[in-house]
């Protein structure tokens, strides 16, 4: 059998070939194409970091004003400090969109966020998740499909080795210039993890102006 | 005018049967000690061979777990009216007939209910959520149909010319006489209604009575049959008895799936949805609690409902064992139109927003699921609110603002006279200075700064235009 023979074949699947583009896109052409058409819809996105406040809620303010001007909503399941209202309106997200959950117990934090992904309405979902096993990210992930929605899950560094059925993986670490952020790809549908990727992530905040 | 009759032969049993999951036999017992007999049996009763007419004795012997009851009438007649109430979806012309049957007028309801097949498939789905058992007739005239339920269930007659010929052969039972006016007949070698119906009618008339013309004449459509029409309530308040004292959640949300499909028919009836509901839950010793919902927009959905009060039950614990329901609702709100989107990419089985906000809120708290504002101030920590119905007010203006923000503003530790987390912070920017709240004794004279530290984190921090300047940290720049 010649290699030409087995690419004639049907059912071999070949790693270089990119899945038909169907996410949110994400605001920075630079991660639409590393992602293959941006945030995967219907799918967990894991973004960890081993700080707080080096840039990640930016990163993401172009999709979440996208998914509230779509008229879905966007839940924070579990924020660590105050979502400050006058930043999100800036950056273009409808504040009648939002829902703020805050469960007590981590037994609640994974229940409300399942619902949330399964329920249809929500666009995204942000989570803040201390603890979370391999079993409970999987009933997570079949929620986001069921519900079409986009699960982002903010998580340390430090689970990085560990496997999660997250259909994308990002490493976030902070670059030398304070706007700018460093992305590395640990996993995402059709592809190889790449080289890490910088961004200016301070444009969705200067750019959307002061209204 | 076309009638639909539903007659409830087992509504005795039904009464006591339908808030339980199991199939246990029961029956109805009547008379006193060593005399007491089987009036009626259910299902599981019946196949262990008890029959009517039996001694309770012999049947306790048949099946030992057997539950023998005495027949209550007053809750019977309550079954009924709240049969009436749910049936008021499929009809705005409903009789009660004392002491098992409904009346509808339906030949006006055809229409909307997309035929007389259609009609009754969701009256027979319907009567299964409830958990009672039906015999089903279709006749021009109201008395027609009450006969053909009795004697011969499942008749369906729409025309007035076929009708005579439906009910010739029924037999004389149907009719509403005395046992020895009954005799009588039958020793008149009369066997059947269209035997009867042949007899003179003058010498009929004469030796039976009025009556006996009357019911032929009003069956046959020949005579008017004046009925009172049964009013529904104004407000919903409906009780289950439960069978056995239950103790577990799951046998409660059962019962109570059937109560809430008896309120959704009321609710249909008046085209309406509620916002608030009350269970109670009796206990033994005359206890009860109570359980209040409340709902963001008006539903009749009942499986909607029935999972909020899942989620509810669920999370809290039965002090005692559960012996009866009560369900109520008052103020009916008018429902909104829904409209469905085209072109939605939404899962079909998508949940509304409202119904998820409402699952939320019930489990984890009103106060933990909010949406947020912006409210018109200068002050960072007055720029916004969370709120539970929002109206965004148009933001102030001014700088840079970071995602987060800290419930309290934090005091930054100084080295040398430099502000510092987790290593020195180096100011980025210019100042943006506040100052406002003079008015309301809450005043501020802020310098805002952006601030990074050397791993890279960005913090909005400020210092105060007044000794002893002190440097807080405020926001982060997620």
């Amino acid at each position: 059998m010649t290699l030409e023979d087995l690419m004639q074949r049907a059912d071999l699947w070949r790693g270089g070939e990119a899945p038909p583009p169907s996410g949110l896109a994400c605001g920075y052409p630079g991660l639409d194409r590393l992602l293959n058409g941006g945030w995967p819809q219907g799918a967990l996105v894991e973004i960890l970091t081993e700080h707080r406040g080096i840039g990640e809620l930016r990163l993401l303010l172009p999709a979440l004003a996208g998914i509230t001007q779509s008229d879905r909503w966007l839940a924070l399941v579990a924020p660590p400090y105050i979502p400050y209202a006058p930043a999100l309106a800036r950056a273009g997200v409808r504040l009648e969109r939002v829902l703020q959950i805050h469960p007590g117990s981590q037994k609640d934090r994974l229940w409300a966020l399942e619902q949330t992904l399964r329920s249809g309405s929500c666009g995204a979902v942000l989570a803040w998740l201390q603890e979370a096993d391999a079993h409970g990210l999987r009933r997570l992930q079949l929620a986001a499909e069921a519900g079409d929605s986009v699960g982002f899950l903010f998580r340390h560094t430090r689970v990085a080795r560990q496997g999660s059925p997250a259909a994308v993986r990002l490493r976030l670490t902070p670059a030398r210039s304070g706007s700018r952020l460093g992305i590395e790809v640990l996993k995402r549908r059709g592809g190889w993890p790449r080289a890490p990727l910088e961004l200016e992530v301070e444009h969705a905040l200067a750019l959307s102006g002061f209204s | 005018m076309l009638w639909l009759c539903l007659d409830f032969p087992e509504l005795a049993l039904e009464v006591f049967t339908r808030g339980d999951t199991g199939d246990e036999p029961l029956l109805i017992g009547a008379g006193q000690g060593r005399a007491r007999q089987v009036v009626q049996a259910n299902a599981a009763a019946r196949r262990a061979g008890i029959a009517p007419g039996m001694p309770v004795s012999a049947a306790y012997a048949l099946a030992p777990s057997l539950r023998v009851v005495g027949r209550a009438a007053a809750t019977e007649s309550q079954a009924l009216q709240g049969l009436a109430t749910w049936a008021g979806q499929f009809s705005s012309l409903v009789h009660l007939v004392e002491p098992q049957t409904l009346l509808l007028e339906v030949g006006a309801s055809l229409k909307l209910f997309g035929g007389v097949d259609n009609l009754l498939r969701q009256v027979e789905g319907g009567l299964r959520d409830l958990g009672y058992t039906a015999r089903l007739s279709l006749a021009p005239t109201a008395r027609g149909a009450t006969w053909l339920a009795f004697a011969a269930a499942g008749t369906c007659v729409s025309e007035v010319t076929a009708l005579a010929g439906a009910l010739a052969s029924l037999p004389l039972t149907v009719l509403d006489l005395s046992p020895a006016q009954q005799a009588c007949l039958k020793g008149m070698g009369i066997g059947c209604i269209g035997e009867c119906r042949r007899l003179p009618r003058a010498g009929l008339g004469q030796r039976f009575g009025a009556e006996l013309l009357r019911q032929l004449d009003q069956a046959y459509g020949e005579a008017p049959d004046p009925r009172k029409p049964f009013t529904p309530p104004e407000r919903f308040s409906t009780r289950l008895e439960l069978p056995g004292a239950v103790d577990h959640v799951q046998g409660v949300v059962f019962a109570l799936n059937r109560l809430v499909h008896e309120l959704c028919g009321w609710l249909h009836a008046r085209d309406a949805g509620v916002m608030s509901l009350s269970l109670q839950l009796l206990h033994a010793r005359a206890t009860v609690s109570r359980s209040e919902l409340a709902l963001v927009e008006p539903s009749r959905d009942a499986r909607h409902l029935t999972d909020l009060f899942r989620e509810r039950l669920g999370r809290t614990v039965l002090p005692e064992a559960v012996e009866a329901l009560v369900l109520n609702a008052a103020q009916p709100q008018p429902l909104a139109a829904v409209a469905g989107d085209l072109l939605s990419r939404r899962p079909p089985t998508a949940l509304s927003a409202t119904a998820l906000i409402e699952r939320l809120r019930v489990r984890l708290g009103e106060e933990r699921v909010q949406g947020l504002r912006i409210l018109a101030d200068h002050r960072p920590e007055r720029a916004q609110g969370n709120t539970a119905a929002v109206a965004p007010p148009p933001g102030m203006a001014g700088g840079l603002r970071p995602c987060w923000l800290l419930s309290q503003p934090r005091p930054l530790a100084l080295e040398q006279d430099r502000p510092c987390l987790g290593g020195p912070l180096q100011l980025q920017g210019s100042a943006e200075r506040i100052e406002s709240g003079w008015w309301d004794g809450a005043d501020i004279g802020r310098d805002y700064y952006r601030a990074c530290n050397p791993t890279g984190e960005c913090y909005w921090i400020f210092r105060e235009l007044q000794p002893p300047y002190r440097w807080w940290l405020q926001g982060i720049f997620a």
